[in-house]
């Protein structure tokens, strides 16, 4: 009868071992093709903002600041990645989300020889190009739309609409300037100053920021950078972008910078580490809006409690 | 307990009756399906503990429908066992579903001897549960092997149907009224 334990004991802890084997080999030790992965993709889709960075249950998704400086961290350390592809479609966000995502790719620029790709999707607008210009090399779409170089604060003042319905509205305030952006009156000159010297700072932040990543003088810089638009085409021949493409030309791109031989091995670094899809509905972090939502007017920025310049 | 475990394995008919052998089967299972799922998904500890309290929710749900429509046609073939025990009999039928682990791991060796293991443990994963379960119900009910294999197939057949019904039902509600 010791001989019927042994072997019962021994068969349930071989089969308990085998599976603690597949759950390490898949989390820990990774797929093999994601282990000798030698271009990392990271999305950058929506609006960029500074979240809470995702937990556990994050999926990754979206253009959370936090969330992506962690991805480029994560490539950056990987010793076999070998190329950043950044996979833009965005129609910009706050300036400091997107300061934060362009230091973290310049930082790996300068710090290691991994090559930095950009390729632009139907938007990469304001923050979405502040992000861009950080790439060694910028490839477009003929017809997306970038550019829109500027930064910009918008308050409205709802006042004599209230009149109308009747509502008043009564403010205590520590400091004559602490309800600046207040849209229940007409922006004071001395609001206005204010906002308008942290606008042409951030825009000033915006402009050395493209010199830096792009090469490019401020001279021929600024007269592109008045907030207008172009299509990948237009912007091509202002060299705010390198070449015209889509993302297979952008890693044939990536290959040729990082000198790789053969065909290049793409491991998306913006992946959610657990339960995929079921992770916004699980994450710690703000539950993501719907996509329409997100892209009308970058609303979501304005009314999430992010103040002051946004870059639309 | 052991024993009991090692007699339910390869000698079932003295073992049965044992609630302990029964709750360790089902610990030792959720855990090694929730493992491998987890490896699957890549994920961490947390995706462990996600995955094991979903199986259990969820294998639970399905031990006492399978249970019951397993119990309900062995009554109507002639079974003579009762509803706790046909219970037993299908968690302690289910045991070769933990060599879905080694069958598994064998599967990622890099040879084609891997291969052909993991194929050969596949198989005896899935060939070895109905003859497993079908014994453990000829036991408990009283009745020849072949009839308790019917029953399995029936069951299986059944619940599938049940799947059917339950996604063809609503469709009809949906587009009928």
């Amino acid at each position: 009868m010791r001989l019927n334990r042994i072997l019962a004991l021994a068969l349930v802890t071989l089969c308990l071992i085998a599976a603690l084997g597949n759950w390490l080999g898949g989390s820990v030790g990774k797929s093999k093709s994601q282990e000798s992965a030698n271009v990392a993709l990271i999305n950058v889709y929506g609006v960029i903002s500074d979240e809470a960075a995702g937990g556990a249950f994050s999926s990754g998704e979206g253009a959370n600041a936090n969330k992506l400086i962690q991805s480029i961290k994560n490539a950056r350390e990987d010793e076999n990645i070998k190329a950043i592809l950044l996979r833009i479609n965005s129609p910009g966000g706050t300036a400091a989300a997107s300061q934060a995502v362009y230091e973290e790719l310049m930082r790996t620029r300068q710090d290691t020889d991994i090559k930095i790709i950009a390729n632009l999707g139907d938007v990469a607008a304001s923050g979405g190009y502040y992000i861009a210009s950080a790439a060694n090399h910028i490839v477009a779409n003929p017809s997306s739309i970038t550019g829109s170089i500027g930064v910009i604060v918008r308050t409205q003042n709802v006042s004599s609409l209230l009149d109308k319905i009747g509502v008043q509205t009564n403010t205590i305030q520590s400091g004559p300037l602490k309800d600046i952006l207040s849209p229940f009156r007409e922006t004071k000159p001395e609001e206005r100053k204010i906002l308008q010297s942290v606008v042409d700072e951030s825009y000033q932040q915006f402009l050395d920021a493209i010199v830096a990543g792009r090469g490019m003088s401020k001279d021929k810089l600024k007269p592109l950078a008045d907030g207008r638009i172009f299509t990948g085409a237009q912007a091509k021949e202002n060299n705010l972008v390198d070449s015209l493409g889509n993302y297979y030309d952008a890693l044939k791109t990536a290959a040729e910078l990082a000198n790789i031989s053969g065909e290049p091995k793409v491991r998306d670094f913006g992946k959610g580490s657990l339960l995929g899809d079921l992770g916004p509905f699980l994450s710690k972090s703000n539950p993501p809006l719907p996509a329409e939502w997100l892209s009308s007017d970058s609303q979501w920025p304005r009314w999430h409690k992010i103040p002051l310049t946004i870059m639309e | 307990m052991l024993d009991t475990l090692f007699t339910t394995f390869f000698g079932p008919h003295p073992s049965r009756g044992q609630q302990s052998v029964t709750i360790l089967i089902g610990f030792a299972l959720l855990s090694i399906l929730a493992l491998n799922a987890a490896g699957k998904a890549g994920t961490g500890i947390a995706g462990v503990i996600i995955f094991f309290l979903l199986f259990l929710v969820g294998g639970l749900l399905g031990w006492l429908w399978f249970s019951a429509a397993l119990h309900f046609i062995a009554q109507l073939l002639g079974g003579q066992g009762s509803a706790q025990e046909s219970l037993q009999a299908v968690m302690q039928g289910l045991w070769p579903l933990m060599i879905s682990g080694p069958a598994i791991a064998a599967s990622r060796w890099p040879s084609i001897l891997g291969q052909f293991l993991g194929l050969l443990l596949g198989l005896i994963v899935v060939i070895g549960t109905v003859i497993t379960l079908a014994r453990s119900l000829s036991q408990v009910h009283q009745l020849r092997w072949p009839k308790a294999l019917l029953i399995v197939v029936l069951t299986l057949v059944s619940s599938l149907l049940a799947w059917l019904g339950l996604i063809l039902w609503p469709l009809m509600m949906l587009f009928g009224l």
